[in-house]
Formats: structure tokens, sequence, C-alpha cells
């Protein structure tokens, strides 16, 4: 039982949360404008995989952004010390 | 630049194959998903209505930021696979024959196809009201074919695309 809090301990969660989220976000974006490329008649399909691109890029900046401002030792003391309560 | 001036060509187009028509359904269709995801990007100011006044609110506001980011990210990627499925699903006539494009999610299609020599009859069904005034409907093609009959739904102007199919 104690290897396996040691195994847990040793990784960082966050971290392999967020790689897994950007892996998915990667496969979902690129199926998604390769179809509207690929697939797509005529020129409006081309434009709507131009405008996702785009603004996917920026609301994944955005969301890089504000995970950077969290504060984290202010979150972590307080659920230390609110867990500590029960 | 090129993306302006895209070909109106598709996958499985034959040799010598012209397109005439290129039609996707109603944008009646795309209505439900829309609205549906407008609603849902109202949910973060609701939930941050409710927690703003709470006393560990300013301690979790970035986190809160994040997560906000995160989920209108989903949201994003999802009403666009619902634009790519509704931009996929088209209706092409070509001088050959009328192909119906059925986009079912990533590499899942299905392709229905008529040759133009094989039409016997061509049906249009508009019924209701808002489909009446928003002039969408269904086509029915009667073929000699193996496959007897062919249903196209929600198609914008469909006493046009008859006129097309019949020339």
């Amino acid at each position: 039982m104690a290897s396996i809090f040691q195994f847990f301990n040793s990784i960082n969660i966050s971290l392999l949360a967020s790689l897994l989220f950007l892996g998915v976000f990667i496969w979902y974006a690129f199926a998604i404008i390769y179809h509207f490329i690929r697939f797509g008649i005529g020129v409006i399909p081309k434009l709507l995989a131009l405008v996702f691109f785009i603004s996917s890029l920026i609301l994944f900046t955005s969301a890089t952004k504000a995970y950077s401002q969290i504060n984290w030792p202010n979150i972590f003391s307080f659920l230390h010390s609110f867990l500590k309560l029960y | 630049m090129a993306i302006f001036k895209s070909s109106n060509s598709f996958r499985n187009q034959q040799p010598g194959e012209t397109t005439v028509f290129v039609s996707r359904r109603h944008w009646i269709v795309l209505l439900g998903p829309v609205v549906f995801f407008i609603l849902l990007m109202a949910l973060p100011s609701v939930v941050n209505h409710f927690i703003s006044s709470q006393s560990w609110y300013s301690l979790f506001s970035g986190l809160f930021e994040f997560l906000t980011r995160v989920y209108f990210l989903i949201l994003w990627i999802l009403l666009f696979y619902n634009i790519m499925l509704f931009s996929l699903n088209t209706v092409v006539v070509t001088n050959k024959r009328v192909i119906e494009n059925q986009q079912k999610g990533f590499f899942k299609y299905t392709l229905n196809e008529v040759y133009l020599d094989k039409i016997q009859d061509i049906s249009v069904n508009i019924s209701g009201v808002f489909s009446t005034l928003l002039s969408y409907g269904d086509i029915e093609i009667q073929s000699a074919g193996t496959q007897n009959k062919f249903y196209f739904r929600t198609l914008p102007h469909p006493q046009k695309i008859k006129k097309i199919i019949t020339g």
C-alpha cells in the first residue's frame, strides 16, 4: 500500500493531466481542421478551418496564461488548513 | 490567395465529372446546437454570480478563471465539431449523378449516389409552417437502380434543386 502512495507521489499529476488535455485538444483540433480542408467542398469549409485554427489558438494561449496566473501556494495553504479542521 | 479560389471538387469524383450544384442542409438544422452552446456559454457567469460573494473566492478566482477558459475551449471545439458535420453533409449535383455525403463523425461517412440517367421521378415534400416560410424540405428520388428510393432531408429551396437535377 505504501509503495502505491510513493508511486503516486513521485508523479506530477497536474503535469500529466495537462499533457493529457493537450493531447486530446491537439487531436480534436487537427481532426476538425483536416476534415474541413480535405473533405470540404468549396471555399466556406476552408475559411471555417482558418477561423477555427486562429480562434482555438487564441483560446489556448489565453487558458495557458490564466494557468500561469493561478496562485497555487495560497490555494494549497487554504486547502491544508481547511482539511485540518475536519 | 488559393484558399479563396477553391474549386467544387469532392472525394470520389470521377474523371470528366463536373460539379453543377452543391447544397448543404438548411441552417435550421444548426440552429438547435448553436442555441444550446450559447446557453452553455452563460454557465460560468451564473456560477460566478453565486460564488463571487463567498469569502474564499479571492483565493480561487485565478483557478476559476483558468477553468472557465478551458471550459470555453472545450465548448468551442464541440461547436466547431457540429459545424464541421453540418458543412460536410452535402448534396452534390454533377453532370453524371446526384451524390449525398453523410459525415457521421471523424473519418466516418457514407456516400449515396444515383446516376442521372437512372432517375425516374423526383418529388418534393415541404410540410409545416416553418418549412414553408423558411423554404426547406425533403427531396425523394425514385431510381431504376438497385436502391429504389433516395431521400435528401432538410434541404434549402428543394424546388430549385429539383429543377437543377431535372435540367
